[in-house]
């Protein structure tokens, strides 16, 4: 039935229900086993250079005398349990530069941290436009990250260059609506909440118990399937986190805000196998467009995912 | 998040679809102003040696003033620890601190990993007894 899909698509490029049918729920994430598949298998290579920061009151301030540059690349993969439940996950191997005033510039490579997923398809849309049906796809999702990664207190370098994961566990729990108002366009909107575990740090003069504050992401984003090659689409992601304590005394003003935005293009190298995506994503360049991140800058990234039917 | 940015993903998407050093400062509470910090006790302040001090990424040496309400003060010790309270985690490098005499001390090796708040939490003996320091320090 799939392949006959396909297959219409090809042979027809007005049949665009077969080109938004092979796009789906899965489209423009990493990992993640899209409509119609069943498992998927990708690479991605990601290149970020950090430009500025942002103080507490949102302040941005240009780094002056410091160089961080991060290339990431990523393997992950994802299979269908049944229809509309799905397993998927992604490792992470960091390559990191630092350049500190006084300092000798240093780089380090390591894990990062892996993060294991599942979604289940709730809703199904019908994907004949929203003036036939308003049903959206709805996704519930949860995610866990893994302190793989060397956490910011077990640095054991002066530039902090080797610490490649948050040091602790999070667990993100979330809904993503997608609804495509023609058989062309789409808009996503995808929420969730990261609950992150107090823990221990120990350290040379004591034990410490840190809780990082929760979590809240939201991300938009808007998608064109041009056709069974082509798609395409535009985000907007914000992630905020509530105060951290340190022993049960919380720190003043010491939630943060991000917001990125963010473009990507697919395109299919063999329809449905394999794909190609490129990406960019920025983040704002005025006062106040985040809070408390001491590393913001633009990212780069190609994707090669392989699926099967 | 401020107006600008949610009118920014607003567009991006719709159109697809001291601190005063006064008396009434509870023990316990460090207090800074024009770069002086008390101790918990609220008996001993610290400075660094630098007019509006703004460090940045990477490795400093600053020298510190101790002393209480009637001048300098000297300690048998004195311990700092760079912290960033809002990601709870410090640095790798142990800063060192030198007795210069007359309450001054020069802390080297004070390495800063990123930009963003940071506190140098210090730990004075004085007279036997330690005295506790939080310094806010934020880091360009």
């Amino acid at each position: 039935m799939i392949r006959a899909l396909l297959l219409m698509g090809l042979l027809s490029p007005g049949a665009a229900w077969a080109q938004a049918c092979c796009t789906g729920t899965g489209a423009g994430e990493f990992g993640v086993v899209g409509r119609c598949r069943q498992a998927v298998l990708g690479a991605s290579l990601s290149y970020t250079h950090a430009l500025a920061s942002f103080d507490k009151a949102g302040e941005r301030q240009p780094l002056e005398d410091a160089i961080a540059d991060d290339v990431v690349w990523t393997v992950g993969g994802g299979a269908r349990i049944t229809p509309a439940w799905q397993i998927h996950g992604s490792v992470p191997l960091r390559l990191q530069y630092r350049g500190f005033t006084g300092l000798d510039a240093d780089t380090q490579v390591g894990l990062g941290d892996v993060t294991l997923g599942t979604r289940y398809l709730a809703v199904t849309d019908p994907m004949t436009g929203i003036s036939q049906s308003l049903l959206p796809f709805v996704d519930l999702l949860a995610l866990v990250r893994l302190p793989t990664g060397r956490a910011p207190e077990a640095t054991e370098v002066p530039t902090g260059a080797d610490v490649m994961g948050a040091g602790g566990y999070e667990l993100t729990l979330g809904v993503r609506v997608s609804k495509f108002i023609t058989p062309n366009h789409a808009l996503v909107v995808n929420g969730s909440v990261g609950l992150r575990p107090a823990r221990d740090l120990d350290l040379p003069g004591g034990t410490r118990r840190f809780a990082p504050g929760q979590v809240g992401n939201l991300h938009l984003m808007y998608l064109y399937v041009h056709s069974l090659w082509w798609s395409g689409g535009l985000h907007a992601t914000g992630r905020w986190t509530g105060d951290a304590a340190e022993d049960g005394v919380t720190v003043p003003d010491s939630g943060s805000a991000r917001t990125r935005l963010g473009a990507h293009v697919t395109y299919a190298l063999q329809v449905p196998y394999w794909e190609i995506t490129g990406a960019v994503w920025l983040d704002p360049w005025w006062d106040h467009g985040a809070a408390n991140q001491p590393f913001v800058g633009p990212t780069a990234s190609l994707t090669l995912q392989r699926s099967w039917l | 998040m401020r107006l600008r940015t949610l009118a920014l993903l607003a567009c991006f998407t719709l159109p697809l679809a001291a601190c005063g050093d006064d008396d009434s400062t509870p023990a316990g509470e460090m207090q800074h102003d024009d770069g002086i910090t008390r101790s918990e006790s609220g008996n001993f302040m610290l400075h660094p040696m630098m007019a509006d001090w703004a460090p940045t990424t990477g490795d400093h040496t600053v020298r510190f003033h101790l002393m209480n309400a009637d001048g300098a003060v000297q300690a048998s010790a004195l311990t700092v620890e760079p912290w960033m309270p809002d990601h709870g985690h410090g640095s790798s490098a142990v800063p060192v601190a030198t007795d210069m005499g007359s309450g001054m001390w020069e802390v080297s090796s004070l390495v800063f990993t990123m930009p963003g708040a940071w506190e140098l939490r210090f730990e004075a003996t004085i007279e036997g007894a330690v005295e506790r320091f939080v310094m806010p320090v934020t880091v360009q």
